[in-house]
């Protein structure tokens, strides 16, 4: 049945429905509910929920929980997902699968509490310290965020990877209609029985100890150790995923994520009723980019507006699938701004004069 | 059909929940609907406000500067939003707390809804009271509809379901007897 549901809601209640067996959290606007509503929830179904003190204290947490192969989780916002850096380039180099949330709000710094996209280039490019890539999904709607929240578990452990769900205050503060299934206790569950995945820590009474670590001070082991996560990076393109519509006899092409890409779907509808050739392109994971399919289009020479409530960070993941082929254009508002319908159209009408 | 709704009063008036009503109503009527509530430090001050855009049509931003709709449930409100209303929108304000301050170009109407709210049980129905003439005067949503949601919006505080209902009724018939265009 379809019912109002707040954005950071839906968040808790896909992340329990993809299997969270602990969740590690401390308080930040515009992501509190998702703390508040998982202390409440995880305890219900007799999971772990843990306030810890700090956001440092928080990912390390995870870091721990990781190892055991459990699926643990961590959210926060902007500031607070600066300080969990560290402790998200070594689960990278350990391997250890995890969600880590981010609901943006403007910055730099501690900035304000609205929704804003500002994180883009730390959540793709890396973030920590490190060569290493996030796997990255950005949802558009509350359902979505139920969605995506749902399946990271699984991208996470298909790569033993940290994955990240890039969104953002207003995604994260508001209700809309969606379809959520609210899981409950089932019997026989329990967070203490720990299964053995083969490379996890279980204990190693009757078998040879494993180690996980990220150090590696051997001649050629890190080097060799970076290769081989790179080759898991480009793997991950198996799940790209986008969605795009009325691209091909576009003339124009607007690109944006989260928030922007609902308005832009707003922007594509009012001006195909116009008579307007506009093609609409959603990337819902940011890393990987669906690159391919943007050089495609960009080959036959189809404009690009990029949209973001940044001052333009995806654009240059764009500008780089396009390669010098086509024109890519930037409309985007930072520090809290929400892009408006008039100003995309207005920026549009520029282009195609 | 496309409303874009601003409801703002203080904290304890009901606020968000005569959103989230319009909202489950709008869902019944199988529409598109977005809420977006004031938060963190904005709330601080005891004033809060929740945006509701209600549209045949898929939506973009659930935020928005203009609306087409302000409910206006204390004095602060009418001062701080009403200029913000679109040139034809309309202001439904409670008369029994709040005097209607100069704007043209927009239809403003009051209702004594603390005092209405009072008369059917309780006083902090007068949200619902509110919406009850607000769908009187521009019926963008089915009353019927409303009535069912409040059974589900108060689930769990059963004894405010029929206050809730008669104070949705009593604004709606406000609406029927007082004059406007």
């Amino acid at each position: 049945m379809r019912r109002l549901w707040k954005g950071n809601y839906a968040l808790v209640e896909g992340a329990i429905a993809g299997g969270c067996e602990a969740y590690f959290g401390y308080p930040i606007t515009p992501q509190n509910e998702v703390t508040e509503y998982m202390s409440v929830r995880m305890r219900e179904l007799g999971r772990v929920f843990l306030q810890a003190e700090s956001e440092l204290a928080a990912i390390n947490m995870v870091f721990g929980a990781a190892l055991t192969g459990k699926r643990v989780m961590t959210t926060s916002s902007s500031p607070g997902i600066s300080l969990m850096q560290e402790g998200i380039s070594y689960l990278v180099g350990c391997e250890l699968p995890c969600v880590v949330v981010n609901v943006q709000r403007g910055g730099p710094g501690l900035g304000n509490i609205q929704g804003a996209q500002g994180d883009y280039f730390q959540a793709v490019k890396g973030g920590g310290h490190g060569d290493y890539k996030l796997f990255v999904l950005a949802p558009s709607t509350v359902q979505e965020m139920y969605e995506m929240t749902k399946k990271a578990f699984n991208i996470a452990f298909k790569y033993r990877n940290p994955v990240m769900i890039l969104t953002d205050g207003v995604l994260g503060q508001m209700m809309e209609p969606a379809e959520i299934e609210e899981s409950v206790k089932c019997k026989g569950q329990s967070v203490r029985e720990i299964e053995d995945l083969g490379w996890n820590l279980t204990g190693c009474k009757g078998r040879v100890p494993r180690f996980i670590r990220s150090l590696l001070m051997g001649e050629g082991e890190l080097e060799d150790h970076n290769y081989k996560l790179q080759e898991k990076f480009l793997k991950m393109k198996e799940d790209l995923d986008y969605e795009e519509e009325g691209a091909e006899d576009a003339d124009v092409i607007l690109i944006g994520y989260g928030l922007c890409a609902r308005i832009n779907f707003e922007v594509y509808t009012t001006l195909r009723k116009k008579g307007l050739k506009i093609g609409y392109l959603r990337p819902k994971t940011l890393y990987p980019f669906p690159e391919r399919r943007i050089r495609e289009l960009a080959r036959r020479k189809k404009k690009f507006l990029v949209v973001e409530m940044s001052c333009g960070q995806m654009v240059e993941d764009v500008k780089l699938s396009v390669n010098g082929e086509s024109e890519v254009y930037f409309y985007g508002r930072p520090g809290g701004g929400v892009p408006e319908v008039e100003m995309i159209i207005n920026k549009i009408e520029e282009i195609i004069r | 059909m496309k409303r874009k709704i601003l409801i703002s009063g203080f904290g304890g008036q009901g606020i968000m929940v005569a959103g989230i009503v319009l909202g489950e109503a709008a869902i019944k009527e199988n529409l598109e609907v977005t809420f977006f509530p004031s938060y963190g430090a904005e709330m601080r001050g005891g004033t809060a406000n929740c945006k509701v855009i209600i549209s045949n049509e898929k939506i973009g931003s659930p935020n928005f500067k203009n609306p087409d709709v302000l409910i206006s449930m204390n004095q602060q409100s009418f001062d701080r939003f009403s200029k913000d209303v679109k040139k034809g929108g309309i202001v439904v304000f409670n008369s029994s707390i709040c005097k209607a301050g100069n704007v043209s170009g927009v239809n403003v109407y009051g209702i004594p809804a603390n005092e209405i709210a009072e008369k059917v049980g309780s006083l902090k129905s007068a949200n619902m009271v509110i919406i009850g003439y607000l769908l009187k005067i521009d019926g963008f949503l089915d009353i019927e509809k409303v009535y069912d949601v409040i059974g589900i919006v108060f689930s769990k505080k059963k004894e405010f379901i029929d206050i809730n209902k008669n104070a949705l009724k009593e604004g709606y018939n406000y609406g029927k007897e007082s004059s406007f265009k």
